[in-house]
């Protein structure tokens, strides 16, 4: 049935509980996964025009951004590897992140994109998480999505 | 894995092919499925401040709305059936078609539910439908998404 399923993990607690039930359900499909975290290539705070930002700390951000992503991955892996099913993982820095998600699925020919319904944050609860949203309105491939 | 499935259907052909993936998801899993329908309590039309249907009619239309969604639920169950997967039929009223089938999920103890990204009143505009929108923010249980 599915035979490649991709995890997007933004490390929430969320994610990480459901990297852990997607690990569970390959190791039932005897399938292999692919984890994949996306990390913005440019970090947000504009102030009207003004990217309020600089440079030098862009650059400052993304290596933290790569750090925590790799840690992210880290968690995959190791689920992956307890529970016997093979992983490969993929850090990408996209600043659409449901497309770079869309677009890892369908180049590693994915069959099953797993995703939290929602980050962090007090008001995540009553909301669809938007890159969630995103992946859903414009993913071909079939979206389980974990509360 | 999953072991009990909740299946919603609108009689549309999106929720039929829905259907068919989750049947043989189930049968992978030897879960088995229930299946369920909402179908509508306030049907009438309004004008103004004045309701245009009486009680007579709104029986007639309540009765023929809980029999279309019978229809429904047999095409659904010879989905099912075809599979080889125990099948239960829920067939309830309500004006929310997400909440009966959050409420169903909840009652009957599914751990997944399977359904398409937007039903019958899903034009091709509309990429995410409303109801299933709405399932995806207020269940507890993951939710298995087909376009």
């Amino acid at each position: 049935m599915y035979k490649n399923l991709l995890i997007a993990t933004d490390g929430s607690p969320r994610s990480r509980k459901m990297v852990q039930e997607g690990v569970k359900l390959a190791k039932a499909l005897d399938a292999r996964v692919v984890g994949v975290h996306v990390y913005p290539a440019h970090f947000g705070l504009t102030y009207g025009k003004v990217g309020v930002i600089d440079a030098r700390t862009q650059v400052r951000l993304r290596a933290i951004a790569r750090k925590e992503g790799e840690r992210y991955l880290e968690q995959v892996r190791q689920a992956a590897e307890r529970a016997g099913v093979p992983c490969e993982t993929a850090l990408l820095e996209h600043d659409q992140v449901w497309k770079a998600i869309i677009d890892t699925a369908r180049k590693r020919r994915c069959d099953l994109i797993l995703m939290a319904a929602h980050s962090r944050g007090p008001l995540a609860r009553l909301v669809l998480g938007s890159e969630t949203n995103k992946v859903l309105m414009n993913s071909k491939i079939p979206v389980l999505v974990y509360r | 894995m999953f072991k009990n499935i909740l299946i919603p259907t609108d009689g549309s052909e999106m929720s039929e092919d829905a259907a068919r993936k989750g049947a043989a998801l189930a049968k992978l899993h030897g879960a088995r499925i229930v299946g369920v329908h909402v179908f509508p309590v306030s049907l009438g039309i309004y004008y103004g401040e004045a309701v245009w249907v009486d009680e007579t009619m709104r029986t007639q239309m309540q009765e023929a709305a809980a029999a279309e969604g019978r229809k429904y639920l047999d095409k659904l169950e010879e989905i099912v059936r075809a599979e080889g997967v125990p099948f239960e039929r829920v067939l309830i009223e309500g004006d929310s078609p997400w909440q009966g089938i959050v409420e169903t999920a909840d009652r009957k103890g599914c751990d997944l539910i399977v359904m398409a990204a937007h039903g019958r009143r899903g034009i091709a505009a509309v990429l995410l439908g409303s109801e299933t929108n709405r399932v995806l923010t207020h269940t507890k249980i993951p939710v298995l998404v087909y376009r």
